[in-house]
């Protein structure tokens, strides 16, 4: 492998952090509000718990296959055809995810800043840049996604300085409705935080495996796991409970009541920078699509493949949408990310365990 | 080098198209709206006046600032606006709206009917100060101007000095959401009325609401400072006048004591009987300079201890009433209804504590401590 194409373990801290920071965090509070009512701050910490065992799966997988992504492993533990099926479930896959990010992207843009701008101009914006961006070499998308992380600095600041309107009373007493709806709430949190499967595809450029890449990995399960319970936390110490039931984007709408001297509108540029991180998921996932399609194909350079891949998605996010049937797209997405980050993963990890099928020539 | 040319070439060509045409709302084809109020009409209709600012000949070339206030009626704001948008020649915009007056008729219904239009539009101004006009807020506007001052932003910077005072709570319309949709906390808004001798409004205190409506009843200015205190919101600066001394009555301008508060610590404390509050202390210290004290000169150390016993006393008094107020007019400001959800959780009944607040047990407890006396004894 050449070293122009692969990535050191802050680039792969940086691409994992920056896939699962995306769309999920603005809806997040307000339907973690819903299944566990005031505790549901909480929730993301155990999420991030259950996603730390997922990682590890995923980690023990990748490393039985060091230099593979998954579509090229997964032949060889169980079998040509099987592995074509899976192969073509996790291109699906990523380019529904790519669709629902545009779908949930556009609406947002749609309904906070840009009012009367048609449709196809908010899509094209995040489909050309991020076809751009995945178009060019792993490594750049992962310099990329350090140097946007600074980006995330704002993000926290700004919503650190609504803590002086904050009312730490809105949450207490913690665990008032009990431990089993924080528990059962856990799901959305997962959701929100998907984007750590990107490991299986990205693994064999990191240049330094085993225990540091598990070390990255685990420092961006730990960085996302803080910001969004941070990110929460303070939506749910700044609005009253009743509020957060009729506010569905509660983290921009927190930031609107808040004007500077010279600067209005805060929201406006949370916003700005929330962009770049919708597109960061996006870019990624077009690759994970790139990737399967160029396997499938057989083909040398990603670059058409990830053209297909962006159009596919461009095509199908283009069907008029509104918040409901976006709403109902995500449910269905969301149940079925619980196959592609859990489910195959463990299954293809128990089963070359069982028959000791590990990457040859090691 | 040739395809690098290319691409620049394509990327600034889609570039063009991709600056935001379609959303540009250019200052010169706008008309700004700087103050809103709203009045009851009817049983079904509401009167809203807008303040327009007309951006003539610029300032600059010796044009002058000037109001256009208009005033329609219609079945909800929304509808008021867009009868609005027939009689303004140019497009209205709302977003930097920096005042909200309410009729007091119209603060008695629920004002998150009214507001609706406020919380559910992307460009509303949040951040607008709102507050209750004794009478009708349509009057006020009609003022026009007070002085060389337009009527929207003396009125503004009346509602923004009250709070610099503690004489009024910082009221936006993103904290009215906030408080309306709280049961276990009620709000008040600044209460604005028409000095006749003066012949301008001014800030007569706070108006008490419970949960979306005003309670009809109003804390005078000190009352309300008091009140803050308690609630622990004081805020740049805060005073109490007050009566007292042996030789109160005796002579001209003998009777008070002004004294400015420097920090304050409040504190509400419950105890419980039969696993119900039985009683709730409201403890309230106060730290504070003498600002003026006609009746002596402070010699001694005692003189001013004295002083401030008597203080704590009467704050103690009035304290109480206030307490009291609050419960005719079931307005939960201080939060007690939160206090018991957070620390008392067992003892916290969501769906009676409307009817449980009025006849809580409040008593008030201020203490007065006094620290400086000015530049002279």
């Amino acid at each position: 492998m050449k070293t122009t194409s692969t990535i050191n373990n802050a680039q792969l801290f940086f691409i994992i952090f920056q896939t699962q920071v995306g769309v999920g965090v603005l809806s997040l509070p307000s339907s973690l509000y819903a299944d566990a009512g005031t505790d549901g701050w909480i929730t993301l910490l155990i999420t991030g718990g259950a996603i730390q065992i997922i990682i590890f799966i995923l980690y023990f997988l990748c490393a039985r296959f060091p230099a593979l992504t998954l579509y090229e492993f997964a032949p060889k533990i169980i079998g040509k055809y099987a592995a074509g099926i899976i192969s073509v479930l996790y291109v699906a896959f990523a380019i529904a995810t790519s669709i629902i990010v545009l779908e949930l992207f556009e609406t947002t843009i749609k309904t906070w800043i840009l009012f009367r701008t048609p449709m196809l101009v908010i899509l094209l914006l995040l489909t050309v840049s991020g076809t751009y961006l995945a178009v060019g070499k792993i490594k750049v998308m992962g310099r990329f996604y350090q140097f946007v992380s600074i980006l995330i600095l704002p993000l926290i600041l700004m919503s650190a300085y609504t803590l002086k309107d904050a009312d730490i009373r809105y949450i207490l007493p913690i665990g008032q409705n009990g431990f089993g709806t924080i528990l059962k709430s856990t799901q959305k949190g997962i959701v929100s935080m998907l984007g750590f499967e990107i490991v299986l595809f990205i693994y064999p450029y990191v240049q330094n495996k085993g225990k540091a890449a598990l070390k990255s990995l685990t420092l961006a399960n730990i960085a996302v796991t803080s910001l969004y319970t941070f990110l929460t936390f303070t939506t749910f110490v700044f609005f009253s409970p009743n509020q957060l039931e009729v506010i569905p984007e509660p983290l921009v709408y927190m930031l609107k009541g808040i004007s500077f001297v010279i600067v209005d509108r805060v929201d406006l540029i949370f916003l700005s920078i929330w962009i770049i991180s919708v597109m960061t998921s996006y870019v990624s996932y077009l690759y994970i699509a790139g990737k399967g399609i160029q396997h499938l194909t057989k083909r040398k350079k990603t670059t058409g493949p990830i053209l297909i891949a962006s159009f596919i998605a461009l095509f199908f996010s283009m069907f008029s949408h509104d918040r409901y049937t976006v709403e109902m797209l995500s449910g269905y997405h969301a149940k079925a990310s619980y196959f592609f980050a859990l489910g195959f993963p463990l299954m293809l990890l128990l089963i070359s365990l069982l028959v000791k099928k590990k990457e040859e020539s090691q | 080098m040739k395809k690098i040319w290319h691409l620049s070439i394509i990327f600034s060509t889609i570039l063009l198209f991709l600056t935001s045409c379609w959303d540009q709302e250019l200052l010169k084809e706008s008309k700004l709206i700087y103050g809103a109020g709203f009045d009851y009409e009817n049983e079904n209709e509401i009167r809203t006046t807008f303040v327009v600012r007309n951006l003539g000949v610029p300032v600059s070339q010796g044009g002058v600032y000037s109001n256009r206030v208009i005033s329609v009626s219609g079945t909800s704001p929304r509808d008021t606006r867009i009868k609005m948008d027939r009689i303004i020649s140019k497009q209205v915009t709302a977003s930097k709206n920096q005042l909200i007056l309410l009729g007091d008729e119209v603060a008695k219904q629920d004002i998150d009917h009214m507001f609706d239009i406020l919380y559910r539009d992307p460009k509303s101004p949040l951040d607008a100060r709102v507050a209750v006009v004794e009478g009708r807020a349509e009057d006020v506007f009609n003022l026009d101007h007070i002085g060389d001052t337009l009527i929207t932003e003396f009125s503004t910077n009346l509602i923004k000095g009250a709070e610099n005072k503690t004489e009024a709570p910082r009221m936006t319309v993103e904290k009215a959401f906030r408080y309306s949709h709280d049961i276990g906390q009620d709000y008040a808004f600044p209460y604005i009325s028409y000095n006749e001798e003066v012949g301008s409004p001014e800030i007569n205190g706070i108006a008490l609401f419970h949960q979306s409506n005003f309670t009809g009843v109003v804390l005078p200015p000190f009352d309300a400072t008091l009140l803050l205190l308690m609630a622990d919101a004081k805020s740049k600066k805060a005073s109490i006048v007050e009566n007292i001394g042996k030789q109160h009555d005796q002579g001209f301008l003998t009777q008070t004591v002004t004294v400015n508060i420097q920090n304050t610590k409040s504190d509400i404390k419950y105890s419980f009987q039969n696993g119900n509050v039985s009683k709730v202390f409201v403890n309230l210290e106060v730290r504070g300079n003498i600002e003026e004290y006609p009746q002596d000169h402070l010699f001694k150390e005692s003189q001013v201890e004295d002083i401030a016993d008597e203080l704590s006393k009467k704050l103690t008094e009035r304290g109480n009433d206030i307490l009291a107020k609050l419960q005719e007019a079931n307005c939960d400001f201080l939060g007690i209804g939160r206090d018991l959800n957070a620390y008392h959780h067992e003892l916290w009944h969501p769906k009676q504590w409307e009817k449980e607040f009025p006849e809580l047990n409040l008593e008030a407890k201020v203490k007065v401590k006094i620290s400086e006396t000015g530049i002279i004894k």
